[in-house]
């Protein structure tokens, strides 16, 4: 799977609707009628989840544990594939990579851009949320030209980088910050569009009093907004982890047209999983390894829920 | 209070949900376990369905010539990938076929693999997909194919190749009379390589060879009888990086490695930089000489009746062999229903003089045999010296050493993600020779196969 790009964009009232504090009056707004609507709708999204979530998991627990040694012989011979550790330890260093400065950049940014004008940041908004428009394989082909110093538009800077051709950019040491800047670009929009609604939906009263108390630009910022925005952030943390662990797309495509130099078809844990499936015949292997990435983002989202206190109900 | 109630109506309601999550899950998994299994009815069904052939774009105007001698045959023709670059369409297909059955009619009966290794993918554990063609075709016909290393394997023959991919040196006759005059070519692999070592002094920026390409292994390795993925049967591999003919072979690349270009010829690069106008020597498939060399355009070459083929060079061991690059397999998969019409369809296309001898339908040199002179006439007027570099081609086309073996993994790949980054970082072929090895040995065993040193 490519990296997911952030929720539909919303506007701020209705996010804020979703962000918590209206949550807890729900049954008030509620009454009779209308709440055998809302069981209607959420009974479609329960029923695809049930068939393309819940479904394909329970088969990949009864593929895992149904190997041909025994419960347990699809995990073991999952864990000691010789190429088991080199995928995961790709995909800790472009999550550490991405993570910290998707986190860091898309909350710096969408604070300073709420504190231009609503025009700029408008504009500013639509600009940096184009890249997320290309679905996931499509900006990737964008970032093969991007990449190839004979073809790239910013050949010059390649150049300057010391590398002459295709294969020298995408040395295996630079692909987890490849893949991070390529994911960042996709997603980071999106999200920026996202915490600019909730930070719309911050009481302008509150503003006015910190800065009638005094506070400056960039203390109203640390102090009062982000505080405010903090489930958001979680929020993007939980579905970014999980999309991060599930990286496909990217290498995959990238390693086609690299020819198959340097970029592995196992390169990323869901690669190998594919791999083992479809090129070795072995679904119950790659079930238990597709689970191992279940739990692994289980495990984070309730770390981060819980942390986070994301459905804390004020 | 209120919140109370209403956890504890979440509850109720969550068991039931949890109740229903089990039930739609569990009917779900017994669906995809009821198509696992065949149905009677499909075997019944097998008399009336046509004989399903995958085939690539590259096999079109083959496809095309059967439907003109063969009118009225049932046949359904699937145009797909041919698993070009190992793209493992065929793997990922076979697997899904292996779960849900191979229904006559839908699931292939015939496949075309450009990959001429995935004879002993497909052909063994896990797979175990393709049928033995013994019994099919006359031993008279199959045994004059070249190249059949490939194809037979522990004794069952899983497939015909249609072309044969031997690599022979390619010269550009008027560099070489330009940098080497009064001299000949190299027939050794030392001789290659002090001649790399003196265009390095005398012409920097002309080579004598790509290195740092997938296949790389193919040409230097198996070019040398390098033991490093030798099947001895029975699913065990000899994997031996130390012998002198894998290591004599690296050394002497080492020791002319600024000779290679590290553009590979399907790169933007190769092209950009005029790299084949470049290439005063180039151990390569017999393809690749009309393929990258004799097009004047698509690749930047240096155009028609220059490049010349020569033998490619005598294996330090002093064995007269070369390396393979490419050739496509004609295989029958063992769930067809209708083995016979399939072991006649794939017979015809590798064999038929129709499509194998005319050049406008088949672009590499046939594998078998009979055909190949006709189509050797072809190469008149592509080529400089037209009759020494049909001889050399013959030559070469006979001489592919057959331990180099179709194993259930590519070595392409493996040289890829491991030896060619240190290569383009500025490493040895020689240190990359244990990583390779390594991985070699490690995919042999993830494979179920047991490796001897």
């Amino acid at each position: 799977m490519s990296i997911p790009s952030a929720p539909a964009v919303t506007s701020g009232r209705k996010s804020a609707a979703r962000g918590g504090r209206a949550a807890g009056t729900r049954e008030q707004l509620a009454p009779g009628g209308s709440r055998s609507a809302g069981y209607f709708f959420v009974a479609l999204y329960v029923l695809l989840l049930l068939l393309l979530g819940v479904a394909p998991v329970v088969y990949a627990v009864y593929l895992a544990l149904s190997g041909s040694g025994g419960l347990t012989s699809s995990f073991t011979s999952a864990f000691s594939d010789f190429r088991f550790a080199s995928a995961f330890e790709h995909i800790l260093e472009f999550m550490v990579i991405w993570l910290v400065s998707q986190t860091f950049l898309v909350v710096a940014l969408v604070l300073m851009l709420h504190n231009l004008s609503q025009r700029v940041g408008a504009a500013f908004r639509f600009l940096f949320y184009i890249p997320g428009a290309l679905a996931g394989a499509a900006s990737v082909i964008v970032w093969l030209f991007m990449l190839d110093p004979t073809a790239s538009p910013f050949g010059f800077i390649l150049h300057w980088l010391g590398y002459a051709q295709f294969d020298n950019t995408v040395a295996p040491g630079n692909l987890p910050p490849i893949f991070a800047i390529m994911a960042f670009w996709t997603g980071a929009g999106g999200w920026i569009v996202v915490m600019y609604g909730a930070l719309n939906n911050i009481p302008h009263e509150l503003l006015e009093a910190a800065q009638i108390d005094g506070s400056n630009a960039f203390q109203t910022a640390m102090q009062i907004k982000l505080p405010l925005i903090r489930k958001w952030i979680v929020y993007m943390l939980v579905l970014s982890f999980a999309g991060g662990t599930q990286l496909f797309v990217e290498p995959t495509v990238l390693g086609s047209a690299a020819l198959g130099v340097g970029i592995s078809k196992y390169w990323s844990p869901n690669q190998l999983a594919w791999f083992i499936a479809s090129e070795y015949d072995n679904f119950n292997e790659a079930a238990a390894l597709s689970l191992v990435l279940l739990v692994l983002g289980l495990m984070v989202a309730a770390l981060l829920v819980w942390r986070g206190r994301l459905f804390e109900v004020e | 209070m209120r919140s109370l109630i209403h956890r504890k109506l979440w509850r109720g309601h969550s068991l039931w949900a949890m109740l229903t999550v089990l039930v739609v899950a569990g009917a779900s998994v017994g669906s995809a376990l009821a198509v696992a299994v065949p149905s009677a009815s499909a075997k019944a069904k097998t008399s009336s369905a046509p004989l399903v052939v995958w085939y690539d774009a590259a096999r079109a105007a083959f496809v095309k010539e059967y439907k003109k001698t063969h009118p009225g045959a049932n046949v359904k023709w699937v145009l797909y990938s041919g698993d070009a670059n190992g793209d493992g369409t065929l793997q990922s297909k076979f697997a899904l076929y292996n779960r849900v059955g191979w229904k006559p009619g839908v699931a292939p009966d015939v496949v075309f693999d450009e990959e001429n290794y995935e004879g002993g993918w497909l052909g063994e554990p896990p797979y175990n997909d393709l049928l033995n063609l013994k019994p099919y075709i006359s031993q008279s016909v199959w045994s004059k194919d070249d190249g059949l290393g490939d194809c037979l394997i522990d004794g069952k023959l899983v497939c015909l190749r249609n072309d044969d991919a031997a690599n022979v040196l390619w010269v550009n006759t008027k560099l070489w009379s330009q940098f080497f005059p009064g001299q000949a070519p190299p027939t050794t692999w030392a001789q290659y390589a002090a001649d790399g070592q003196a265009l390095i002094k005398s012409h920097p920026g002309y080579y004598i060879g790509e290195f740092g390409q997938p296949w790389d292994a193919e040409t230097y390795l198996w070019g040398n009888e390098c033991p490093i993925n030798e099947a001895s049967g029975n699913q065990v591999l000899t994997d031996n990086p130390s012998s002198p003919n894998c290591t004599k072979i690296a050394g002497l690349i080492d020791s002319a490695l600024g000779a290679f270009t590290p553009n590979g010829p399907f790169t933007t690069a190769w092209v950009t930089d005029g790299t084949a106008q470049k290439m005063v020597m180039d151990i390569g498939a017999i393809w690749q000489g009309s393929a990258i060399y004799a097009s004047g355009t698509g690749s930047n070459g240096p155009g028609t009746n220059v490049m010349e083929a020569y033998p490619p060079p005598v294996a330090t061991n002093g064995a007269h062999v070369t390396g393979s690059i490419g050739g496509g397999l004609w295989m029958v998969t063992s769930h067809t229903q209708q083995p016979k019409a399939a072991a006649a369809l794939v017979e015809y296309m590798d064999t038929s003089p129709q499509i194998q001898e005319n050049p406008t339908i088949t672009q590499g040199l046939p594998a078998y045999a009979p055909d190949q002179d006709k189509w050797l006439k072809s190469l008149n007027g592509v080529f400089a010296n037209s009759g020494a570099t049909e001889a050399a081609i013959k030559k070469a086309a006979g001489e592919i050493w057959t331990g180099w073996s179709p194993v259930p993994w590519s070595v392409e790949s493996i040289f890829g993600d491991v030896a060619t980054p240190g290569l383009i970082a500025g490493g040895s072929f020689s240190s990359a020779l244990t990583a390779l090895s390594t991985n070699i040995s490690s995919a042999a065993q993830s494979a179920g196969w047991q490796v001897k040193k």
